[in-house]
């Protein structure tokens, strides 16, 4: 599904955001990135949404090097792509029903199907009800729910929810944690970026760790690594870590 | 469709932008349009003038057949020549009371007697109207000889002079309206860069993003263009009596159908351009920062 091929990024100030990365994601994964700020959780979603290139280094998505695809794909990529922003980048003068029918008719759908569809996504995520609010009008919880819903809106293979839950108290995250973990259970890849190392730690699934720039730890390669280790282990079919095949 | 609401709503929401747009391009499109109508309406008359006998011959009142005969065959005989018509002294006081006929004392006046038997005369080129004039000029029986080329050579200079003057005008207010298009437009794709940054971000297509500004460029031309062929043409058919009036025989009035509708189509395809390019610019310079 997505492929870091020893990538490493420098900004023109010189500042190095990411350095050296190298994992591999498998479709229907569900991938936690864990990173105090600064690490480079937000520079790797850019990358795998062409918002930015690889300074060295591939980003395949799906088994194309992203890096090499001509502008005039970029916006087919990012369809593929449902990504729910740290800041949200909602439209402020529209409200939760329109951003999410924005993403419906850019997919060129008829003004029927927009309605029902982000009625439906709506739904999904709890926000019945609130879909002539705009954005100002919603709490952090329920302005997460609309970029989820929009980010979904796309029937996107992959989901990547960067900081869902930084301004949100634990009470009010884990719903939202939930509603991922729901949306990967439907089939959908789910890479959420987040700084709570306690709240990822509440999830057994895979954790990949950056500190400044450099992945770190990558809890698949562990778990890997112990299943070498006992052979004769049966595997846990419930837990997407111990599926996915051998990462490089 | 969808991309046409867009534009309409972004005109809708900043009024005051989208009238001072639409106010100076309907400025550079009156005068575009009136501008039209003269060239044409000048050209129709030139195109009169032209087609008119070039040089008249008027006779001494005792003149003999004979003179005017061999002048009428010498005339006829020179390649330079396209045609000779003889206007007898009756035939000359028909044409007189046909002119005159709304005015009885005029009418009462004049008879054949004191009109003089004329030849009217029409030559290849108008270049040559001086030679042939110099060699009338000394006939016998020849009282006058009158060249009409001078009214061509002040139509042909009006006309030159208008449509230089004009284009030179048209040109500075259309660079004008397009940099007013581009800092409008512009305007408002500066106020919606967030909203195109997150338009792109989630997969919309350049042409989705764009689509609107440009139509709303489109929109504010045509709009404008229809205000000016509107409120010219209106102006036009309102003065038509006066018009005829002036010009009495000379075709000078351009409202037959054809003109009228190919100078919309011209405005309507003008406006449509000039709207389009300010929008289109304004994309290329916003977009790109």
């Amino acid at each position: 599904m997505i492929t870091f091929d020893k990538v490493t990024k420098t900004f023109p100030n010189q500042f190095t955001a990411l350095e050296d990365i190298t994992f591999e994601i498998e479709p229907g994964e569900f991938v936690f990135v864990l990173g105090p700020s600064g690490s480079g959780k937000t520079t790797l979603l850019r990358l795998i949404l062409r918002d930015t290139r690889p300074t060295s280094g591939r980003v395949l998505v799906a088994g194309q090097d992203i890096g090499l695809l001509p502008n005039k794909e970029i916006p087919n990529l990012r369809r593929q792509i449902g990504a729910a922003f740290q800041d949200f980048k909602l439209i402020m003068d529209k409200t939760a029903f329109e951003n999410i029918a924005l993403a419906l008719d850019i997919l060129k759908k008829t003004d029927r199907e927009i309605t029902s569809t982000a009625t439906k996504l709506l739904e999904k995520v709890g926000l019945s009800g609130k879909e002539h609010l705009f954005p100002t009008q919603l709490s952090g919880g329920e302005i997460q729910r609309v970029t989820i819903a929009r980010a979904l809106a796309l029937d996107p293979v992959l989901l990547f929810a960067d900081e869902p839950t930084g301004n949100l108290d634990n009470q009010t995250s884990a719903p939202i944690i939930n509603l991922l973990s729901d949306i990967n259970q439907a089939g959908t890849t789910v890479i959420m970026a987040t700084h709570d190392r306690d709240l990822v730690n509440q999830f057994s699934k895979r954790q990949l760790h950056l500190d400044q720039g450099k992945l770190v730890k990558d809890t698949k390669k562990k778990k890997k690594a112990k299943k070498e280790d006992k052979p004769d282990k049966k595997p846990d079919h419930k837990n997407t870590e111990s599926t996915a095949p051998q990462t490089k | 469709m969808k991309s046409l609401n867009k534009a309409l709503t972004n005109i809708r929401r900043t009024p005051y932008q989208s009238t001072a747009a639409i106010l100076v391009l309907t400025i550079t499109f009156l005068v575009a349009t009136i501008v039209t109508y003269l060239t044409v309406g000048l050209y129709q008359a030139l195109t009169y003038f032209e087609t008119r006998p070039q040089i008249l011959v008027f006779f001494n009142p005792d003149a003999k057949p004979d003179q005017i005969d061999s002048l009428k065959q010498q005339l006829q005989t020179d390649q330079n020549v396209t045609q000779v018509t003889y206007v007898a002294q009756d035939e000359a006081l028909d044409i007189y009371r046909n002119l005159n006929k709304n005015d009885p004392l005029l009418l009462e006046l004049v008879t054949a007697d004191i009109l003089p038997a004329s030849l009217e005369v029409s030559t290849t080129n108008l270049d040559i109207i001086q030679n042939v004039s110099t060699t009338l000029q000394g006939a016998p029986g020849v009282d006058e000889v009158v060249l009409r080329s001078d009214v061509v050579d002040i139509l042909n200079r009006w006309l030159k002079g208008i449509r230089t003057a004009g284009l030179a005008f048209v040109a500075v207010m259309a660079i004008t309206s397009i940099l007013i298009v581009v800092i409008v437009v512009g305007m408002k794709i500066a106020g919606k860069h967030q909203e195109i940054a997150i338009l792109q971000l989630i997969g919309a297509s350049p042409w989705y993003i764009q689509s609107p500004f440009l139509l709303e460029g489109a929109l504010y031309g045509l709009i404008s263009s229809l205000v000016a062929y509107t409120l010219v043409t209106t102006g036009l058919l309102y003065s038509t009596p006066a018009i005829l009036n002036f010009a009495g025989e000379v075709p000078l009035l351009p409202n037959s159908l054809p003109v009228l509708a190919s100078v919309a189509g011209f405005s309507l395809i003008f406006g449509l351009l000039i709207g389009t390019l300010g929008s289109w610019i304004a994309l290329r310079r916003f977009l790109r920062s």
